[in-house]
């Protein structure tokens, strides 16, 4: 059973760095972008291209895939959510939010310029730390495993530290609850969103680095990525990236363990489960507060 | 998790693009289906072009690949292959003495491009003598009820599912076998090398579902037992599957699939410290081995099932030289060297039967060359030039491949993919 729950912890830990990109932009900005998981398959196009293609070392690759996430994310949110701020939206009118629909087009568009560039054949993308397989508390796992599951614990706590310590995660936390409340005490909340869409998209190119090497660069494991993504955001809770963190192992491990011991077709069904029972006990998921309406 | 993932075309293969689900077969014959009813179902009673005028006027022969979609890297192949191929039949007479004149357009890897794209070409330049609907099965599917509505002959790398296994479709043919017999070089295999109890690892995906009943029968025939644990083809890691099978005790391994979890397979054992035979299928064999595993160890004590042309060894196949020699004119032919030849030599050997076919019927009418199809002569089913079969046959209610024997389907060690083979790996 215990590799059975490392390889759900390993994917978990994919899905909880997606999660953390998720909400890296989602709470500044109020926008769910969904180009995330694009952004982060662009990540690996890029590491493939710099370590593999040209045979740049790793820690230029590593600034570069770094830059072009910044260039990503400010792209994403300038191309598909700035427009929409000078007029008055669906969300306006009570209606769904129309950045999604955007950032879904967005996510098409770069995976469809990926397939121009690299082709739909998938291709390996090497791992800078060593390969091959390594005793591990007790399991064999590949090196680019480990560093998935630490990198993912590590990303998350110190992005719940920030977001509660420092004055700027406190700002983005205030927009959060308040836009127009935040914009009257003078926080510039045009500035921190395309800030957040940059940082959210060098935290996907980055990681991309370590997720390249598991699933491989191919366009279409861009929208595997996002709903995986979505589902430990949801199970998490939006504003919690330890909760996301959670999210994404417990779902990773359910899966797994629905796989193993019940049946291939019983992971996505147990993953409905989870979701399911989380909306109905939690709605604001594990690690989310729950929201006081005055009526 | 269980996730979903990628649908990249794969080459030559009993049932084509591989990547394509039942869901999206259904799909593409309900599109078809409807575009049908759309159109208005009177079928023509012209002939084709070749068939219906003098020695002068070409013979039409419509090639349908992806060259722009996610099979992009396999349909480039295709166009080449079919370039190769009229050149040299063009070259050696053509067909029942008409030049061949060949129009390729892309299907985008989607069977409503496909179909529509069958549909423009009619509607634009009248029947075409010769259809080839690409691999894929869903787009083969799709493109079947249009070809035999309008009494076109057809040539495919895919049997649709199953669908050219009867006599529904009488004009339509593939360039390949049912799995039946690439199992049983599988299963024999494993006889050889004392495999008592096999896993088989099955993807959700069309041709596996399909293959896997013909698996289980030559592994009864040989009186090996068995087990089957499926997997999502888009998955991220086969880990628990593999583990699955280690604790029921399995010594060999089967593997139905391509692509990304034929590495998974492969690290997942490693992972595991499983030392048991591991041996891919025909899907497994459509992309470089050595490009999936994150590294070589991984590849310890593993096996593929291939086409008869895609071993190194069989580089100097007759046929396989004249099609290279072919494909030169052609240069790109080099740059799509990267995946094995069996996906785009299928084409090849389609216009060679074809060809064989109407000079024996001395006619180009459709239902003429699917009858010499039916009953080939020995000079065109044996043809030397022909590669992924040493003999090529088909019957009336049998339009796949039953000439095809386990010597068709050598079982190999893999190595890296160059200039369409896989070469022998390194120590």
């Amino acid at each position: 059973m215990g590799i059975t729950i490392w390889s759900g912890l390993t994917e978990g830990a994919i899905f909880a760095l997606v999660a953390a990109g998720f909400q890296l932009s989602l709470i500044p900005s109020g926008v769910f972008n969904f180009a995330q998981g694009a952004i982060v398959v662009g990540g690996t196009f890029l590491t493939y291209l710099w370590l593999e293609s040209i045979g740049v070392p790793f820690v230029p690759a590593l600034a570069l895939n770094l830059l072009g996430g910044i260039a990503l994310g400010a792209l994403a949110e300038i191309i598909s959510v700035r427009p929409l701020r000078w007029r008055a939206t669906a969300d306006d009118a009570g209606g769904p939010p129309v950045e999604l629909v955007t950032t879904v087009g967005l996510s098409f568009a770069l995976i469809g310029t990926f397939g121009l560039i690299w082709g739909y054949l998938p291709l390996r993308v090497p791992f800078f730390g060593p390969t091959g397989t390594v005793e591990f508390l007790g399991i064999r796992s590949n090196p680019v495993q480990i560093l998935l599951v630490v990198g993912a614990i590590v990303v998350a706590v110190s992005l719940q530290l920030w977001f509660s310590r420092s004055r700027l995660g406190q700002a983005c936390l205030a927009v959060a609850e308040d836009r127009d409340s935040a914009m009257v005490r003078g926080i510039n909340v045009n500035r921190l969103s395309i800030g957040a869409f940059a940082a959210a998209g060098a935290l996907g190119t980055v990681s991309a680095m370590a997720i390249g090497p598991v699933t491989f660069a191919s366009p279409e494991v861009a929208n595997l990525l996002a709903v995986s993504g979505f589902v430990a955001l949801a199970v998490g809770g939006e504003t919690s990236f330890l909760g996301s963190l959670f999210g994404g192992f417990l779902i990773g491990i359910v899966s797994a363990l629905a796989v193993r011991y019940i049946g291939n077709a019983y992971g996505d069904i147990s993953l409905f489960i989870v979701l399911l029972l989380t909306l109905m006990l939690r709605p604001q998921g594990i690690g989310g507060e729950a929201q006081t309406r005055t009526v | 998790m269980t996730s979903r993932r990628r649908e990249f075309a794969m080459p030559t293969r009993p049932t084509g693009d591989g990547w394509a689900p039942r869901r999206r077969l259904a799909i593409g014959v309900a599109i078809l289906a409807i575009s049908a009813t759309a159109i208005g179902c009177g079928g023509s009673d012209d002939s084709g072009t070749a068939a219906a005028g003098g020695q002068d006027e070409p013979f039409e022969f419509l090639c349908l690949s992806d060259t722009t979609g996610p099979a992009k890297i396999y349909g480039e192949q295709q166009e080449l292959s079919c370039n190769a191929a009229t050149d040299h039949v063009n070259a050696n007479g053509g067909v029942n003495g008409h030049q061949i004149k060949l129009t390729h357009v892309s299907t985008n890897g989607d069977p409503a491009t496909a179909v529509s794209a069958l549909q423009k070409f009619i509607s634009e330049n009248g029947k075409p003598d010769l259809v080839w609907p690409g691999e894929g099965s869903s787009t083969v599917a799709a493109a079947l009820p249009i070809i035999k509505r309008e009494g076109i002959l057809s040539f495919s790398g895919s049997d649709a599912g199953g669908l050219l296994v009867d006599d529904e479709y009488p004009l339509s043919f593939a360039a390949q076998a049912t799995p039946a017999t690439p199992t049983q070089a599988a299963a024999k295999w494993f006889s050889d090398n004392g495999v008592k109890f096999v896993g088989i690892l099955e993807a959700d995906i069309d041709y596996n579902q399909g293959e896997t009943p013909f698996m289980e029968k030559a592994l009864d025939e040989l009186g090996i037992r068995h087990t089957v644990v499926g997997f999502d083809r888009e998955t991220l890691d086969l880990t628990p599957q593999m583990d699955k099978l280690k604790s029921s005790g399995v010594d060999g391994i089967f593997f139905e699939g391509l692509g990304p979890p034929v590495g998974f397979s492969l690290d997942a054992r490693a992972k595991l410290d499983w030392d048991v035979p591991w041996v891919g299928d025909l899907s497994a064999s459509s992309l470089d081995l050595t490009t999936l595993v994150s590294s070589p160890s991984a590849l310890k004590d593993t096996k593929l099932v291939v086409f008869r042309p895609n071993p190194a060894s069989q580089a100097e196949l007759p046929g396989v030289v004249a099609y290279k020699k072919a494909g030169e004119a052609h240069a790109d032919i080099a740059k799509t060297d990267k995946v094995p030849i069996s996906s785009p030599i299928a084409v090849w050997d389609a216009l060679l039967l074809v060809a064989g076919a109407a000079k024996q019927a001395n006619s180009t009418e459709a239902e003429a060359v699917a009858g010499a199809l039916e009953n080939l002569n020995d000079e065109t089913a044996t043809n030397p030039l022909l590669t992924l079969y040493g003999e090529y046959r088909y019957s009336p209610d049998h339009h796949v491949v039953v000439g095809a024997t386990a010597e068709d389907y050598p079982v190999i060690d893999p190595g890296p993919v160059s200039g369409g083979h896989i070469q022998a790996p390194a120590d």
